[in-house]
């Protein structure tokens, strides 16, 4: 399976350019802490802690642009990165798994998870939401990682 | 109000001075892949370290002269997934190391792959299962299993060397 | 002493180890995901610019508790992993700046405690300036040690160049 580009991946800017590829990084890296921090504070809610005196949807609603801000940074950082060096990311199983991951949590979040946070009353099933919720973010954090050491 | 404003002026100071002299970034960036040469030499030190192993060769350049190089590898964990171990490569070994020189000129290179003392050859797999680089193609199994990231084969491996990645299969290379 | 602080067993056994350096900096970088956007929203609702509709003792005290478990986790991490590769480490320069940060950070949570992150005070009055001043500074020192962090991967020492004469 190789991937024959159009371009040379040498003479992107983020390789060649002294600051850019880190600068990216920091975007990603400070992008998913704005998208899962605020999705973790939503699930805490779902989890009967947290800011308590506020229901998971009032939290919810207030955190939604937020997550929003985060995953844009995130969509606009990760494919950056991407392009540094496509065929050694396409190859690599750690960033496979991370791609199919963040589509799951993607939807998992703007579906599910969103419902239940806006119900009236999320209960026992909305603790399993929040911790399935966490559990994705925190892999797909990990997956990250070990980009690096497969 | 002046020890604020001070500590205004040293963390902003600080934050911003982030922007980098010496930065070292990607991949690519660091080594020039189409600069790639042999080394032949007597391994002086291994460091067996994360993130990226490294080691540094007394190379015997065809003037004559000894001159010292550093090559750096994958992690360890990359390493040990394509059959590397930590003694694989040892101090006073003679080897002949595959690399990519790095852009600025200095004695370093990522070591691509390596004739061991043996006369088996050893491969860094942490950076390159890129199929540009690879000797061969891969086979997954299936869309799911590629898609997951397990479960892949790699055949006509250039290193002879099997990927155990979450699946030990039997490989012919 | 760094060489000896490395070489000790615990630190050697993270350094060469093939899953625990990986696992423990994802753990490092988990805890500021799940955490750090606290951090953010926290000074954020300072700053007046999220979460207005709740108060700031709500938001502020709601997440403390996590806001420190995250730290817990990350300081934690970052201190095993610093250890293993400590006389690596001390003379990158983006380390070094890193542990300015660290104290920068803990000063302004001493400083700042009482004023704004532990006063209700400022629900009934208001936010004042320094709040918001509070509140910007914890924004750059956090994404400046993030950013030190990232930074501190990349930096390597001077090496060696071939000359000429070397190699012919």
């Amino acid at each position: 399976m190789a991937l024959f580009l159009a371009y040379d991946p040498a003479t992107n800017p983020l390789n060649t350019n002294e600051w850019a590829f880190p600068v990216c990084e920091v975007m990603h890296i400070v992008g998913f802490a704005t998208l899962i921090g605020t999705i973790t504070m939503v699930d805490l809610r779902l989890l009967g802690v947290g800011i308590k005196k506020a229901s998971a949807a009032e939290l919810l609603r207030d955190t939604a642009p937020w997550t929003l801000f985060g995953l844009a940074l995130v969509l606009i950082s990760g494919p950056l990165i991407f392009s540094s060096d496509p065929n050694l990311y396409l190859a690599n199983p750690s960033f496979r798994f991370k791609i199919t991951t963040l589509v799951i949590a993607i939807i998992y979040n703007y579906t599910i998870h969103r419902k239940v946070a806006r119900s009236q009353d999320p209960g026992g099933f909305g603790k399993l939401v929040a911790i399935v919720s966490m559990a994705l973010w925190a892999s797909l954090v990990f997956a990250g990682i070990f980009i690096a050491f497969v | 109000m002046t020890a604020r404003s001070l500590r205004i002026a040293v963390g902003f100071t600080l934050a911003a001075s982030v922007a980098p002299m010496w930065a070292h970034h990607a991949f690519v960036a660091v080594f020039d892949l189409s600069k790639q040469r042999d080394f032949k030499g007597i391994v002086k030190q291994v460091e067996w370290l994360n993130p990226h192993a490294r080691f540094m060769l007394d190379v015997v350049e065809p003037s004559g002269k000894t001159v010292s190089w550093e090559f750096e590898l994958g992690s360890p964990n990359a390493l040990m997934q394509h059959g590397w171990t930590r003694y694989t490569l040892k101090k006073g070994d003679t080897v002949t190391v595959t690399g990519d020189v790095a852009r600025d000129g200095s004695n370093f290179a990522h070591a691509r792959s390596i004739i061991l003392a043996g006369g088996t050859r050893v491969c860094d797999y942490g950076r390159f299962n890129g199929a540009a680089w690879s000797c061969g193609g891969y086979e997954f199994h299936s869309v799911t299993s590629f898609m997951i990231g397990f479960r892949f084969v790699r055949r006509n491996c250039c290193c002879g060397v099997r990927p155990v990645f979450f699946h030990k299969e039997k490989v012919d290379t | 002493m760094f060489d000896w602080l490395q070489g000790m067993a615990i630190a050697t056994a993270i350094r060469e180890s093939a899953l625990v350096y990986p696992i423990l900096l994802s753990l490092h970088l988990t805890g500021m995901a799940l955490f750090g956007g606290m951090i953010l929203m926290t000074d954020l609702r300072l700053l007046g610019i999220a979460m207005t509709k709740r108060s700031v003792s709500d938001v502020v005290g709601g997440l403390r508790p996590w806001k420190h478990l995250g730290l817990t986790m990350v300081v934690i991490c970052g201190a095993l992993l610093a250890w293993s590769k400590i006389a690596l480490y001390w003379p990158n320069p983006y380390f070094k700046l890193k542990l300015i940060l660290l104290t920068l950070v803990t000063i302004h949570a001493l400083v700042f405690r009482n004023s704004v992150y532990r006063n209700p005070e400022l629900d009934r009055t208001g936010i004042p300036g320094s709040a918001k001043f509070a509140a910007v500074l914890s924004l750059v020192l956090w994404i400046g040690l993030v950013s030190a962090g990232r930074w501190i991967g990349y930096w390597e020492p001077e090496k060696e160049k071939t000359t000429a004469v070397q190699i012919r």
